[in-house]
């Protein structure tokens, strides 16, 4: 079963980065996200945290990477996992000022 | 006598005309009144019927609490046109003023903050099923802050 996984892994049959998956934190604070573009690779998670005193509601409405993670309370945080290539506009649906872009590669 | 009987009938259609042609396309409009249901992202009817024949006002208030932030508005859109406008918002990244000028939109109103209200009036041109939706980022198409005017004949 070992040899097979590492036979798998040697030609390139395993899922992209599914071993080696990082998890990236971004922060809400001052109504802003605290990064405005990350950098991941495939099957990444961003760890969206509200450190605010305010409410959030994160989304993306871009194809390839559709989410919304709902009302976010202060103090709450939610995961979302990135499976796809591409770059996806991460918004607030309270704050419309509120922009992350993240970039999958 | 039989001329002045002549002159008032005259008198009097001339003056039904206008007000039926008032009735018909103008006139009072026909008030309806739509809010968000409190904080949900949502409005408080999903579906509204209006006869056709008259302009309609829709009165949107938006009643987040003062303390959430969460601005809405309203915008009234030609049958049929749902997809394509929601596909312009989000290619002009939710700057929702740029879909004012849109062929699609009929009416609509600025971003309203908690408390607020604003009103849009607009003459259906035909029967059918007009969409409104609230154009804020994500409202309409990631929350489902929709609805459908039914003018119906």
């Amino acid at each position: 079963m070992r040899m097979t996984q590492i036979v798998a892994f040697g030609l390139g049959l395993l899922p992209a980065g599914s071993a080696f998956a990082k998890e990236h934190i971004v922060s809400q604070k001052a109504k802003q996200f605290t990064a405005e573009e990350i950098t991941l690779a495939v099957g990444d998670t961003v760890l969206f945290k509200n450190e605010d005193d305010t409410s959030h509601n994160v989304f993306s409405s871009t194809e390839g990477a559709k989410f919304n993670l709902g009302i976010q309370k202060q103090g709450a945080e939610s995961s979302q996992k990135f499976d796809k290539a591409g770059a996806f506009e991460v918004r607030c649906a309270i704050h419309p000022k509120m922009k992350l872009k993240v970039v999958v590669k | 006598m039989r001329a002045v009987f002549s002159t008032l009938i005259l008198a009097t259609l001339l003056s039904a005309s206008p007000t039926f042609a008032a009735g018909a396309s103008g006139g009072a409009p026909i008030a309806v009144r739509l809010s968000t249901k409190g904080n949900d992202i949502a409005f408080d009817q999903t579906a509204i019927q209006v006869p056709f024949g008259k302009r309609v006002a829709i009165k949107f208030i938006n009643e987040a609490e003062k303390g959430s932030e969460i601005l809405h508005n309203v915008a009234i859109l030609k049958p049929g046109s749902l997809d394509e406008v929601i596909k312009e918002l989000q290619a002009n990244s939710y700057d929702i003023e740029k879909l004012r000028s849109h062929k699609s939109v009929l009416a609509m109103t600025k971003a309203l903050p908690p408390g607020a209200d604003g009103t849009v009036e607009f003459s259906p041109a035909e029967p059918g099923f007009y969409p409104y939706i609230c154009l804020m980022a994500g409202h309409a198409d990631m929350l489902g802050m929709k609805g459908t005017l039914n003018v119906k004949k």
